[in-house]
């Protein structure tokens, strides 16, 4: 791959307290993400996913390692910085939409944008061209109660998009949509991936998973390429030493006897 | 940005009518309390002061405080004052209560029978009529200099006396008898209010005739009009010493200064309303406290909102500033509202006590901006609360 590396972890680890203990969720994680990729990091629950996606997103930081996004070392940097980075590098794409309910959508798109301190017209004219884009030119004025569930995703996609990020990061984007939904929303995603935006998705679905370019997977706070995941895992998530050989199955069919 | 921040508060504000309302009340109450004590306060003082200070201004008055040094001053020894620099004129009073008669047939009165009634005479002149700067005459004239001068027998009824023997009836030109000698009434007082109600219940006659006909002694009061307000302090010393002159000793008498008196009223004034509208604080104070908690609940009830705005590229101290323009917005409207009903208060009250009304800008302003100051110490801390949460907790709220 020729591209630049847009994101580059190294031994990330991240833990929290729980009671009088700590949990350790993500286990020197080492991740990756050079420029026009698009990768889904797929683990069940319970897999940390959820604890890396915030860190990719800067929404947290981690304990120890390190994180460089576009260039910019993440771990050093405070609640203000960490703000504008997610204002100028990350586009959130959220299961439940989360959009305000009582903006309209033009209003919602433009939100980043009144952070980003983008005047008042400007603001208008870059969130009318998304809405275009995603196919939503007529229901600017509407709001999320009037849209049905796509709708909605469709704005909050335009809404990641509006600062022109470095990253869409997208976390279980069609979890609340139905399956032909769904997939609209994912060939929304592989467009803009054509056109050359770097996307990020978090999932917990091989099915959605699989419309990415590559997949990491997520097991127990540790990631692991394709490659290594298959040699340990079979496709049901099954632990290959886990599985009974055929010696086993015949002692035991032995003793049953 | 603050614009946008602006309209956003006021879009959320608008979202919550009844409970914005009822937050902005408890402010307005404690504004509007405070406004209408201060006005009526500042009305009332200087509707004294102006009774006190009456047309001429610069009145000093001497008194005689132990009649045992001499008996009183003679008309000799106001002339001495009189001849002093400075000095426009001087205005005794002779106080003495008497009899004052009314005969049938002789006066026109409320009855028809021979009447005795007790009451106070003043032995005055033409100064007493602008003690006050409202208008001291009901009905008829003055006792002018002429009528002192003449010693001519005429009388001026307070309103009280003219109510007590003629009701409604104008009495002008009408004869009562004063210890048995036969006085006009040329006119009669308005209500007096303030310091000056002494005149209510008294009948006015030219000092002169006091003296000499109905026997009420030598002055033991009078006051002197001191012509420019530069020269008060240097005269009211001139005086003093005049007084030594003539009572021969350096006490029992007593050469005081309007302006002293007044000081001393104003003071007080100045104190109780202070103390009134510290109390009226309060309720100001509760009204900021009802600002905090409704602040709180919102903060609770926008967690998700917050931590969405936060995700999407917020910085916590853009979150902060909204949350305190909400509550400034809040406070600067129940100020702003309070300053009105604080106003209509005062001046309804005004038109009942019947004090002048007046109310200074300087008033409004202090308490749109003290009203403001309440919103922002009480919009910080939740606020605060809002601009701390974390984006990840607060976008799982949902």
């Amino acid at each position: 791959m020729a591209e630049k590396v847009l994101l580059s972890m190294r031994a990330i680890n991240k833990s929290y307290p729980l009671g009088d203990n700590t949990l350790q969720v993500l286990f020197d994680i080492d991740f990756e993400v050079r420029q026009k990729e698009f990768v889904s990091i797929l683990g069940p629950s319970g897999s940390g996913k959820s604890t890396l996606m915030n860190i990719i997103g800067c929404l947290d930081t981690a304990d120890s390692g390190s994180y460089v996004l576009n260039g910019k070392d993440i771990g050093a940097m405070r609640d203000r910085q960490l703000a504008k980075v997610r204002n100028n590098d990350i586009g959130f794409v959220f299961q439940q939409f989360q959009l305000l309910p009582r903006m309209t959508s033009l209003d919602n798109v433009e939100l980043p944008l009144i952070y980003a301190r983008v005047p008042s017209r400007e603001r208008k004219a870059r969130a009318m061209v998304l809405l275009n884009k995603v196919g939503l030119g007529d229901k600017v004025m509407n709001k999320p109660k009037q849209l049905s569930g796509g709708q909605q995703q469709r704005v909050a996609i335009a809404r990641a998009m509006v600062t022109d990020p470095s990253i869409i990061l997208a976390d279980e984007p069609t979890g609340a949509l139905d399956q032909a939904t769904g997939a609209q929303i994912m060939d929304l995603f592989e467009q803009l991936n054509d056109e050359g935006k770097t996307i990020i998705m978090i999932t917990h679905d091989p099915k959605i998973a699989r419309r990415a370019k590559r997949i990491v997977h997520i097991l127990d706070g540790r990631l692991y390429s394709a490659e290594e995941y298959s040699a340990i895992y079979d496709e049901e998530g099954v632990k290959w030493e886990d599985k009974p050989t055929i010696r086993s199955r015949r002692i035991r069919r032995n003793a049953n006897v | 940005m603050f614009k946008d921040i602006l309209a956003m508060s006021f879009k959320n504000l608008a979202m919550n009518k009844m409970r914005t309302f009822l937050t902005t009340l408890g402010i307005i109450i404690g504004i509007a309390s405070i406004i209408a004590l201060i006005t009526i306060g500042q009305g009332v003082t200087s509707s004294i002061i102006q009774q006190l200070s009456g047309l001429g201004g610069n009145r000093v008055t001497v008194s005689l405080t132990d009649t045992r040094v001499i008996p009183g001053f003679t008309e000799e020894d106001m002339l001495r004052f009189e001849q002093l620099d400075n000095v426009e004129g001087v205005s005794p009073s002779l106080y003495a209560t008497k009899t004052i008669t009314l005969i049938p047939g002789e006066t026109h009165s409320l009855y028809d029978r021979v009447y005795n009634s007790v009451s106070r005479v003043i032995g005055i002149d033409n100064y007493y009529f602008d003690l006050s700067a409202s208008q001291m005459l009901l009905s008829g004239r003055e006792i002018y200099d002429y009528d002192v001068q003449n010693a001519s027998h005429v009388c001026v009824l307070g309103y009280e006396v003219w109510k007590n023997l003629y009701g409604n009836y104008n009495p002008i030109g009408e004869v009562v008898k004063i210890q048995n000698m036969d006085f006009t009434i040329v006119g009669i007082l308005n209500k007096l209010v303030g310091l000056e109600t002494t005149g209510n219940y008294s009948v006015l006659v030219p000092y002169t005739v006091a003296m000499r006909e109905l026997q009420m002694g030598l002055v033991k009061k009078f006051d002197v009009v001191i012509s420019d307000s530069d020269a008060v302090s240097l005269t009211v010393s001139q005086m003093s010493d005049l007084c030594a002159d003539i009572v021969g000793s350096t006490r029992g008498y007593s050469v005081s200064n309007q302006q002293e008196v007044m000081n001393i009223v104003v003071t007080i004034t100045d104190l109780i309303m202070g103390m009134l509208a510290g109390i009226a604080a309060i309720s100001l104070l509760v009204g900021g406290i009802g600002i905090m908690n409704m602040m709180l609940v919102s903060v609770s009830e926008r967690t998700s909102e917050i931590g969405l705005r936060k995700a999407l590229g917020a910085k916590p101290s853009v979150i902060m500033f909204q949350f305190i323009v909400e509550a400034v917005i809040i406070s600067l409207l129940g100020g702003i509202l309070g300053v009105a009903l604080g106003i209509t208060i005062a001046y309804l009250a005004s038109v009942l006590i019947g004090y002048s009304f007046t109310f200074q800008a300087s008033t409004v302003f202090l308490a749109v901006g003290f009203s403001a100051a309440v919103g922002l110490i009480f919009g910080i801390l939740p606020a605060k609360k809002a601009a701390k949460l974390s984006p990840i907790d607060a976008l799982r709220a949902q």
